[in-house]
């Protein structure tokens, strides 16, 4: 491509990413290892290689931390990629789905097809999920626009603001409504990876990789739309095309980390700027280091959240705003951002 | 500007422009059919005479049913709403922004935080009599957070609503937290008050609540020349000898106090903040006192009605306000939201 490598990393930022994915699977080692009940290293291995049918450790290891150990990763990576593609596409360094109303989207029409459905098929409640996220987008998209130009930061998270309400709104009203149903939602409500056999994960999983993947090409046009619109329109970037694009994978890469893990909010705002922070201005270096930092950061979040308070469990959306919320303010107060 | 008119008593003097108050009349009359149709319908419904009946007799069977379960309970609503309105018309002024509404400063989310904290660590030993001082506590302490939170060197109404959002989902996080480890009968609850409820106003709710919105309105009145300069850019403010942050300061204490109040004893009823301003200054354009008036009967007729349609439409089930007033208000939002994209 040019004189650095594949994807145009430099030799140092090859180094970085490698870094974080061997810091990446440490931390699923040790998320398969935590929990209530703490398993040293060898019977992990024995766990993985050669499992036993009758012992309760492997089956522990076997049934409920794996998929959640790869829930974790995979929900963490999308989040952090699209918070990522959301902040370089509005140009707004606190865009986030969880603040834009995505996942409240998304949400609202789960529990619209539980409370009024009733028993309906996962992938029913699963494609639900992925139109709300894509309706919600759809609309901060519209106010985040305005012929062609981003509008200011305040404007944009007022919007996601009354937008979050207005969802949560409906879907406590729905709740209400139907008590039944808020039993089986509740846990989704507070974003969740725990208790989700693999079986039923797999075609979002599948889906969320895939969409990973396709971010690779788009890498240097986002690099050259950051610069500015007209920029890039001047540069032969294909704009308008490049945004559809960007707002499809955003849709699929968040509405995919709801359906698995439900509310998690925060760290589509955080990973990125830590990507950034760690790596250059370009796309092609941070954006990879954003989905590493971004499973690494929900593994880890996810291991304090069901170690912190034994027996009990915190759950996991939690957990991340509990972390993610005084980021975000200290950011707010650090930037003291202009007007907007 | 023939309708334009000065008002003068002694050092009083108040340029008053008479227009917009015809339709805040008109606005009052359906405050008042609005308020007596909320006493005839119900599951017992009564007509006309039969509601002057129950009025003049109290003592009647019908009488109890109108002075001891329906009255208490429309006023409650109607000061929730009124009060809420306001609260949302002067943080849109302060805010200099249409979509500030007492979400946005974690007024709600402050007292939804302490109501379901109440209801889930310590309603079991002392009842809920407490539950809206609770409640109000929380939504002070919430936005005095954010306020201290924004304040460097003065604050600016970007920040105080970006440390809004922020502490918000800090202590929705903590609602949900303490709704998902509580018992299910107390999450049940503590749902209903989410969503917002006048369920079960009596005169004793009434009065209280009567007495802090009164008091907020007399400060209201006081601080009014202030809100509408509030508008104004900083610099400009300055210049023509306001106190900004001085100001700005006793706005929002004062928005937070009324949305408190209001949180206290209707629960987080959304978006009556939001519509309520918007669709009074659709009625009347230049912000002043009409505008005011306007919002507060606007606010308090959409919640009686929302509770009206709460307690008659689904009999014989009570559904909390909050589901209608968000049914209805979520259309109007939408058409908002895109008329601010033009």
């Amino acid at each position: 491509m040019n004189a650095h490598g594949r994807w145009g990393q430099g030799r140092r930022a090859r180094r970085r990413l490698l870094a974080w994915s061997g810091l990446l699977l440490l931390a699923m080692a040790v998320s398969l290892m935590a929990g209530s009940r703490w398993l040293g290293p060898e019977a992990l291995w024995h766990a993985l290689w050669s499992p036993s049918p009758t012992n309760v450790d492997d089956l522990l290891v076997r049934t409920t931390r794996t998929p959640r150990t790869l829930l974790a990763a995979v929900v963490g990576a999308s989040l952090g990629v699209a918070g990522g593609i959301m902040q370089t596409l509005t140009r707004n360094p606190l865009a986030a789905p969880g603040l834009l109303g995505v996942n409240a989207g998304a949400l609202f029409v789960v529990v619209m097809l539980v409370t009024l459905g009733g028993d309906l098929p996962a992938a029913v409640t699963h494609l639900g999920a992925f139109g709300g996220a894509a309706l919600a987008v759809a609309l901060v998209w519209g106010v985040a626009m305005r012929r062609g130009h981003s509008v200011g930061p305040l404007r944009l998270l007022l919007a996601g603001a009354a937008l979050t309400a207005l969802f949560h709104a409906f879907s406590q009203a729905l709740l209400v409504v139907d008590q039944q149903g808020l039993d089986s939602v509740l846990f989704w409500l507070a974003g969740s990876v725990a208790g989700r056999p693999l079986a039923g994960s797999w075609p979002m999983l599948i889906v969320a990789l895939i969409a990973l993947v396709a971010c690779a090409p788009f890498l240097r046009q986002w690099n050259v739309l950051a610069a500015g619109e007209a920029v890039a329109i001047g540069a032969g970037v294909a704009v308008r095309r490049l945004q559809l694009v960007s707002v499809a994978l955003i849709v699929v890469l968040a509405g995919a980390s709801v359906t698995l893990a439900g509310n998690i909010a925060f760290v589509g705002l955080i990973v990125p700027h830590l990507a950034r922070r760690l790596a250059t201005p370009d796309h092609r270096e941070w954006l990879p280091l954003a989905a590493v930092i971004g499973a690494v950061l929900l593994l880890l979040a996810d291991v304090a959240a069901r170690t912190l308070i034994l027996p009990r469990e915190i759950p996991l959306g939690v957990m991340t705003a509990l972390l993610g919320a005084p980021f975000f303010m200290w950011l707010v107060r650090r930037q003291g951002v202009q007007h907007g | 500007m023939a309708d334009v008119r000065a008002l003068r008593i002694g050092g009083f003097s108040r340029a008053i422009v008479w227009r917009p108050w015809w339709r805040v009349l008109a606005v009052g009359v359906a405050l008042l059919l609005s308020l007596s149709s909320c006493l005839a319908l119900g599951k017992v419904p009564l007509g006309p005479t039969a509601l002057w009946h129950a009025l003049c007799t109290p003592s009647s069977d019908t009488g109890l049913i109108v002075w001891q379960l329906r009255l208490p309970r429309i006023l409650l609503g109607a000061l929730v709403g009124g009060a809420l309105a306001l609260s949302g018309w002067l943080l849109q002024q302060v805010m200099r922004n249409p979509l500030a509404s007492p979400d946005t400063l974690g007024v709600t989310s402050g007292a939804s935080a302490a109501a379901v904290g109440y209801l889930s660590l310590l309603a079991a030993d002392s009842g809920s009599a407490w539950l809206p001082l609770a409640a109000a506590a929380g939504a002070l302490v919430a936005v005095g957070l954010v306020y201290r939170l924004a304040w460097h060197r003065g604050t600016t109404p970007l920040r105080l609503v970006l440390m809004g959002i922020g502490l918000s989902a800090l202590l929705t996080a903590a609602t949900t937290y303490l709704l998902v480890s509580s018992a299910f009968s107390t999450t049940l609850s503590a749902y209903v008050w989410l969503t917002g409820s006048v369920y079960g106003g009596n005169w004793s709710d009434v009065a209280r609540l009567a007495v802090g919105v009164a008091v907020a309105l007399v400060a209201m009145g006081a601080l009014m020349r202030h809100a509408l300069l509030a508008g104004v850019d900083d610099a400009l403010a300055v210049g023509i000898g306001v106190r900004v942050q001085v100001m700005r300061g006793a706005l929002t204490l004062l928005a937070a106090v009324l949305a408190g109040l209001a949180v206290a004893w209707g629960g987080a009823i959304a978006f009556v903040g939001l519509i309520a301003p918007h669709l009074a200054k659709r009625l009347v354009r230049i912000p002043g006192t009409a505008q005011v008036v306007m919002s507060i009967a606007l606010g308090a007729i959409i919640v009686m009605l929302a509770d009206l349609a709460g307690r008659t439409l689904f009999l014989p089930r009570d559904l909390p306000a909050g589901l209608f007033v968000a049914a209805i208000g979520a259309p109007f939002f939408l058409m908002l939201l895109i008329r601010q994209v033009r």
